[in-house]
């Protein structure tokens, strides 16, 4: 190759899909939450004009099946008549969200963007300088679920261009649905140079040595599973073909967990003291944003986690509502005025009563140990772990996917589970204990 | 652990009480009822914990206190209890122990529910199906775990089953209990996203119909734009018609038009306009001086003699005619003061006539008196003095008449004058007072006081009596006395009168003469008034005065008369003249004479006469100027006619009337050209005065015309009007297609219209649907309400994990004593009940806390509450036995009197049992009962037997025990 490129891999922008914040933010705040998506992907546009990339590629789910919009199209848009006027290509394949999208914009696109066929590979070529420089091979959904594997027609008649291969995929070789394929089958195309991948939306560096096989995860996280920076790759090819990829963080919003282990903290009170612990844990969480001068990130939505035995649970039982309320209005209060903005999603509370003499009653009483196994046994075992799920009800049979779960519908992951059930254990040492001659 | 030895210092029955060297097998105390078997199994049960404070125990004599050394695994402690203390445990090292230690960490409740065993005890499992609390606890327990907590377990798991049902019912289901809000929330947000997200196709739809109708839209655009100038151009065509229309007959009128004789160049509109204004006075006046002869022929018939006669006398009438008024106004003058004069004389007569009556006539007899000698002044003063005179006499004569008659008037009084005496009044005064004393006196005799009012009385009248007459007589003699001074005064003043009188009647009669005169001279009669001949003469003067002056005006009045007839003479002679000169003696007045006679009186006549020769003057003088004027006209045609060369016929007039006839025909020619030149350019003017006129019209000729003529613009688009308009036969034909075009045209617009409004519609519905923010929307709905559905599933979650926990837990335990416990323990039963009873299993039900017994021939018995009583205590005493050889090490175990139920068999296989069992156990069995001990006897030789009586252990051997205890207490 003769120069050395430069281009921008971002893959499920999902526009249009706004953020799921909880609670009743103010204007202001509203139109930050409602305006993420599309900053996200102005941010891009943004930085690509100003990094002068040679072009842009889309690796499925540009729009969200869930919420197609022609408010959506419109602002891509004009997002590619920003990019022609700056003569950057945008190459788009169409994710299980947007399948067969070039059918469904409602409007005429600008001769700078590339939709790729949904019906085979397609390649398109690059030219820098009037000379040719990059293959594109892409190829989009038809349907919602895809299960062609697609990337054997990935093809290339050589290595003399810098050869991408874009497609949307689980990655997941057993599935029907998003394009069933595995890293190897990847690994095995050698004429690819870079695997632009889509669907996942968390950045994954899937192989970094040749072929290079990347994620780069949504530009804007839209819950609080979707926690941490989001952004995309910018992809710089020396001469030699030599590929280096850099994160670059472009959500004006980030959605965090926050845990705290209060357990046998003797300084709570009063949940005003359990309050005044996460007012300090927020600012230090702003502290650390400030240090670290992210120039997108307006603020943050958390989601708090306390855990851990506490005097005041007592309370806390007895006005579980009550208390997440008022706690989380606090925080608002507190820290959604300001910018950068903390807005509290949630509050759980995963306490459970102080039992000063846990330890010395756990050791001589065998039923707690008991208790310990099951639960372990429970993560480990299959089948007691389907036995759980289906105790906790019809409301927990949501799809692991989270495409296909329905909205009323929940998946709890194995860390949730073991949330779940550390503060059933709880629960249960406590009611023994106070029910039991123990004490 | 085994008790090694028991020291009871003080505890209910016992005092001072000690067992030593306590068998590590089976220790057999025997004693009668009340003998304190009771007493020590509570001591057994209480020791390694605290004694009851609840009153369950005997009482201390002053404080409790036992005291008892323990072995465990070759350890040896030493353990104290005092009062309700805990239990105290040393080691021989002197190191405090926990009791929980040596015990296994068992509570007091399953230490004493499981080693220490009283018939109580193994009764209570026929209420364990009552699963009170207390029962359950019992049931687990026994069921090995033998820990209390378990014991809650399915109550707790109960209670958080229930807490999740709350939230999301028995299965989670999210559409019920405290999910369903949020579901319903969901649900229907995702019903609006589902809409919302029909809104792409919409737009994607609403942009091709969008596209449809925007072709349309300029395809009608098209036709409109063609329709709308068709229509303009028939709308030129429909107000250009009728002058198009005007052009055409113009041009056919000009080609039409034959020879002109006239020259148009040489021709003048003046000349024509000239020639017009001559004909016309040429008839007038030829026509004017016909009318004048007929008249003129009609006054004579003679007109040149006439006419001369009348020039000759034109100075004459005309000076007359001009003095006319003059003169009539003289004459009426003359006639009026003629009249007054006469009016005049008449009056002075008539005044005359009455100065005198004798006067035949006046005038003359008033001529006739002469007074110039006699003068006013003269005759005045005399008449004056007369008049004084007169009256002066008559003044004497009535002062002497007056004085007679007053001096009469005295004598007279005189005469009647009585003699007045006032001395007689007096006399009769006194006369009248002296009566007015008697009288008082008189009546003073009757009463004195009447007396003296009566005297009184008459007294006062006296007095007036006298007051009253006597003055007034002397009044009266005094005034006698001056009428006769004044008698003798009139006498003397009567005698100056008379004298006066006589002087005066003679200046009277002179003056009488005077007046005489007078009279005479002026003829009046005596009788008048000698006043009166003053006026008289006044009045003669001036009669005579007036009479002169009325005879002078007479005479200016004559002179004036005589010169107005010479006038009159005058007029009289020209009518005369001119009369003659008229074949029919028109004028009147002829036979009045020539030069003479008063005319005044005919005057009227006269001017009457000379008006009409005036008249007559007038028209000929008339006649004479149309003469003269006819001649110039005719030079004036000749005139004309020479300068535009035009001579045709010998008559002028004729040759006038032919120009004019020749010249209207040019000039009505040129006119039409005119008019048709000016049509055309208007109308031209019109086709390309605007430029959408001439773009239409042009845009005509290229699509109408194959051969292009090249050719000025204007000319074209006049070529393509005069096409238009030959395609139409008539106005009405292009007014009705212009109609048409027009409503042609209207539903177009309104196709357009519709079409735009269509357009606008869809724009309107594209541009909403574009900035819909309805996903959003919905998406935050669900948003909201699946963070809120979450939390409760995760509630739901915890809570179901506690249930499910609890319950596997539960299974566990259960499960294990079944394979750990009852299977020992159904062993154990079978042997006790010579092989009848085969199983013990838990109750298929967990909850229900009950056992099941399978019987050898497969029965099964569901429930405790089915057995036996014996077999009953027989399974507690088995599952009992199997639960306390799970705990290990093992504890002493406590039987008190508990087996009393059994028949002599079973009891015999129980009793092999618990010698079995006394293998790994210290166990002390306490019983009032001989068989019981001679089973034991027989079936083992690890018995260590003391006799308990009233409190005292002491050791014994098993016959004398025997027979102890065979014998009935007293």
């Amino acid at each position: 190759m003769n120069s050395e490129l430069k281009f921008i891999h971002t893959a499920d922008i999902h526009l249009g899909r706004p953020l799921s914040f909880a609670g009743n933010p103010s204007q202001e705040l509203l139109d930050i939450f409602n305006k993420a998506g599309e900053n996200a992907l102005k941010n891009l546009v943004d930085k690509s004009i100003k990094y002068e990339v040679d072009f842009i590629i889309i690796a499925g789910d540009l729009y969200d099946l869930e919420a197609r919009s022609v408010k959506s199209s419109r602002f891509f848009l004009e997002q590619c008549r920003r990019l022609k006027k700056e003569n950057i290509p945008v190459y788009i394949i169409s994710g299980n969200h947007d399948p067969a999208g070039k059918k469904r914009e409602p409007f005429e696109m600008p001769d700078n963007v590339h939709f790729f066929s949904s019906e085979t590979a397609e390649t398109k070529i690059f030219s820098k300088n009037n000379l040719k420089a990059v293959r594109i091979i892409g190829q989009s959904y038809r349907e919602k679920f895809e299960s062609r594997s697609m990337y054997s027609y990935y093809t290339a008649p050589d290595k003399a261009l810098l050869n991408i291969g874009v497609i949307h995929t689980g990655l997941d070789k057993e599935s029907k649905r998003y394009v069933p394929l595995s890293k190897s089958d990847l690994l095995s195309k050698t004429e690819i140079h870079y695997w632009a991948l889509g669907h996942i939306h968390q950045n994954i560096e899937v192989n970094t040595e040749s072929p290079a096989i990347y994620y780069p995860g949504t530009i804007q996280g839209r819950d609080i599973n979707e926690i941490g920076k989001k952004g995309s790759l910018l992809v710089n090819v020396d001469q030699n073909l030599n590929i280096e990829t850099k994160f670059m963080p472009l959500s004006p919003v980030v959605f965090k967990n926050i845990q705290i282990d209060i357990n046998n903290r003797s300084e709570i009170k009063k949940i005003s003291d359990l309050e005044k612990i996460l007012i300090k844990k927020a600012k230090n969480v702003l502290d650390d944003l400030e240090k670290t001068e992210d120039e997108f990130i307006n603020g943050f939505i958390v989601r708090w986690t306390i855990k851990g035995r506490t005097e005041i649970n007592q309370y806390i039982k007895d006005n579980r509502k009550e208390v997440e309320d008022n706690i989380l209005s606090e925080l608002r209060r507190k820290f959604a005025d300001q910018r950068p903005f903390i807005w509290s999603h949630s509050l759980v509370l995963r306490t459970a009563d102080n039992l000063p003499q846990l330890d010395e009653l756990k050791k001589n009483n065998k039923i707690f140990k008991e208790i310990d196994d099951l639960i372990k046994e429970i993560m480990k075992d299959d089948k007691l772990n389907e036995e759980l799920i289906d105790e906790w009800g019809k409301i927990w049979q949501g799809s692991r996917e989270d495409e296909d779960r329905e909205s009323e519908r929940f998946f709890a992951d194995k860390d949730l589970k073991k949330e779940i059930l550390d503060e059933a254990e709880k629960i249960i040492i406590s009611e023994i204990i106070e029910g039991g001659d123990l004490n | 652990m085994r008790i090694k030895n028991i020291y009871i210092r003080d505890f209910g029955i016992f005092n001072n009480q000690q067992l030593n060297n306590l068998n590590e097998g089976i220790i057999f105390i025997g004693g009668h009822n009340r003998s304190g078997k009771s007493s020590f199994l509570e001591i057994i049960r209480h020791l390694g914990f605290a004694l009851p404070k609840d009153g369950s125990i005997p009482p201390a004599k002053e404080n409790y206190y036992i005291q008892a050394d323990l072995e465990n695994k070759n350890n040896y402690y030493s353990l104290s209890l005092s009062g309700y203390a805990n239990a105290n445990i040393t080691s021989v090292d002197g190191e405090e122990v926990a009791p929980a230690e040596l015990y296994n960490h068992l509570d007091k409740f399953t230490y004493q529910q499981l080693f220490t065993i009283s018939l109580d005890e193994l009764q209570q499992i026929s209420n364990i199906s009552t699963n009170s609390k207390k029962q359950k606890k019992l049931y687990s327990m026994l069921l090995g775990a033998g820990l209390s907590e378990i014991i809650r377990v399915p109550e707790i798991a109960e209670n958080y089953y229930k807490k999740a049902g709350n939230i999301g019912g028995k299965r989670g289901d999210p559409s019920v209990a405290d999910f369903k809000p949020f579901y319903n929330k969901i649900k229907s947000a995702e019903n609006e996203k589902e809409n919302a997200l029909l809104q792409l196709d919409q737009f994607i739809e609403s942009k091709n119909k969008l596209k449809e109708k925007e072709e349309i839209n300029i395809k009608l655009k098209e036709q409109l734009k063609n329709l709308k100038k068709e229509e303009f151009l028939l709308d030129i065509l429909k107000n250009n018609y009728k002058k198009y229309t005007e052009i055409e007959e113009l041009e056919f009128k000009i080609s039409e038009q034959e020879d002109l004789k006239l020259n148009r160049n040489n021709f003048s509109v003046e000349d024509y306009k000239k020639a017009l204004e001559l004909k016309e006075r040429y008839f007038k006046s030829e026509k004017e001086i016909f009318s004048v002869e007929k008249e003129i022929s009609q006054i004579s018939s003679f007109k040149d003699d006439f006419i001369n006669t009348l020039l000759d006398e034109k100075n004459n009438i005309n000076k007359y005619i001009n003095k006319k008024d003059i003169l009539i106004e003289r004459i009426n003058n003359n006639i009026e003061a003629k009249e007054e004069l006469k009016k005049k004389r008449m009056l002075l007569e008539n005044e005359t006539a009455k100065l005198n009556s004798k006067w035949d006539r006046p005038l003359k007899k008033i001529e006739s008196i002469d007074i110039d000698d006699l003068k006013q002044s003269e005759i005045a003063r005399n008449i004056e003095d007369y008049k004084d005179t007169k009256e002066e006499l008559k003044n004497i004569k009535e002062e002497k008449y007056d004085l007679k008659q007053e001096i009469k008037v005295y004598q007279q009084k005189i005469e009647n004058m009585e003699d007045y005496n006032p001395d007689l009044i007096i006399k009769k005064t006194y006369l009248y007072a002296l009566f007015s004393v008697i009288t008082g006196i008189t009546a003073s005799f009757f009463n004195i006081n009447t007396g003296i009012y009566i005297s009184g009385a008459f007294l006062f009248i006296t007095y007036i009596f006298y007051s009253s007459r006597y003055s007034f007589h002397q009044k009266k003699s005094s005034e006698k006395e001056e009428i006769i001074d004044k008698l003798d005064s009139f006498k003397l003043k009567l005698e100056k009168i008379k004298n006066k009188e006589d002087k005066k009647e003679k200046e009277f009669k002179t003056l009488s003469n005077i007046l005489e005169n007078y009279r005479r001279k002026l003829d009046i009669d005596d009788i008048e008034s000698v006043t009166l001949i003053s006026d008289y003469y006044r009045t003669v003067q001036d009669k005579k005065s007036r009479l002169e002056i009325l005879k002078s005006d007479e005479e200016k009045l004559n002179k004036k008369e005589n010169k107005i007839n010479i006038d009159l003479h005058s007029i009289l002679d020209s009518i005369r003249i001119i009369s003659n000169s008229t074949a029919d003696n028109t004028l009147n007045l002829l036979e009045l004479g020539p030069g003479e006679g008063n005319l005044l009186n005919e005057y009227q006549e006269i001017f009457i006469e000379l008006d009409k020769t005036a008249d007559y003057l007038e028209i000929t003088e008339k006649y004479i100027e149309l003469k003269r004027e006819f001649e110039e006209l005719k030079k004036e045609i000749n005139n004309l006619l020479s300068s535009i060369d035009f001579k045709m016929k010998s008559n002028i007039y004729d040759n006038l009337k032919l120009y004019i006839k020749e010249a209207e025909k040019l000039q009505k020619y040129i006119d039409i050209e005119a008019k048709y030149n000016s049509k055309k350019n208007q109308l031209r003017h019109t086709l390309t005065s605007s430029d959408k006129i001439r773009t239409y019209l042009l845009d005509y000729y290229k699509k109408h015309f194959k051969l292009k003529t090249a050719g000025a613009e204007e000319n074209l688009i006049f070529e393509s009007f005069a096409d238009l308009y030959s395609r139409y036969s008539s106005l009405e034909s292009a007014e009705k297609e212009h109609q048409k075009v027009l409503s042609d045209l209207e539903i177009k617009f309104e196709d357009l219209e519709e079409i735009d409004n269509q357009i606008n519609r869809l724009n309107n519905t594209m541009e909403q649907l574009a900035s819909s923010e309805d996903i959003k929307n919905a998406h935050q709905k669900i948003n909201e309400a699946r963070i809120n559905l979450k939390n409760l599933a995760e509630r739901y979650a915890v809570n179901k994990s506690v249930y499910f926990i609890l319950s596997k837990l539960r299974e566990r335990i259960i499960n294990r004593a079944e394979d750990e416990l009852l299977t020992p323990a159904a062993e154990l039963l079978s042997k006790i009940t010579d092989d009848e009873y085969q199983a013990i299993e838990t109750s298929d039900d967990l909850e229900a806390a009950e056992f099941k017994t399978i019987l050898a021939d497969g029965s099964s018995l569901d429930s405790v509450t089915h057995l036996s009583r014996g077999t009953m205590e027989q399974l507690f005493l088995a599952v009992r036995l199997s639960r306390i050889r799970e705990i290990k090490p093992p504890l002493p175990v406590v039987l008190d009197d508990s087996l009393v139920n059994f028949d002599h068999s079973h009891l015999y296989n129980t009793v092999e049992v618990i010698s079995e069992f006394a293998k790994t156990h210290q166990i002390f069995i306490l019983s009032c009962h001989p068989h019981f001990l001679r089973f034991l006897k027989d079936a083992s030789d690890n018995v260590q037997y003391w006799k308990l009586d009233k409190g005292k252990f002491s050791r014994e051997n098993a016959d004398n025990l025997i027979k102890y205890l065979d014998k009935i207490p007293n």
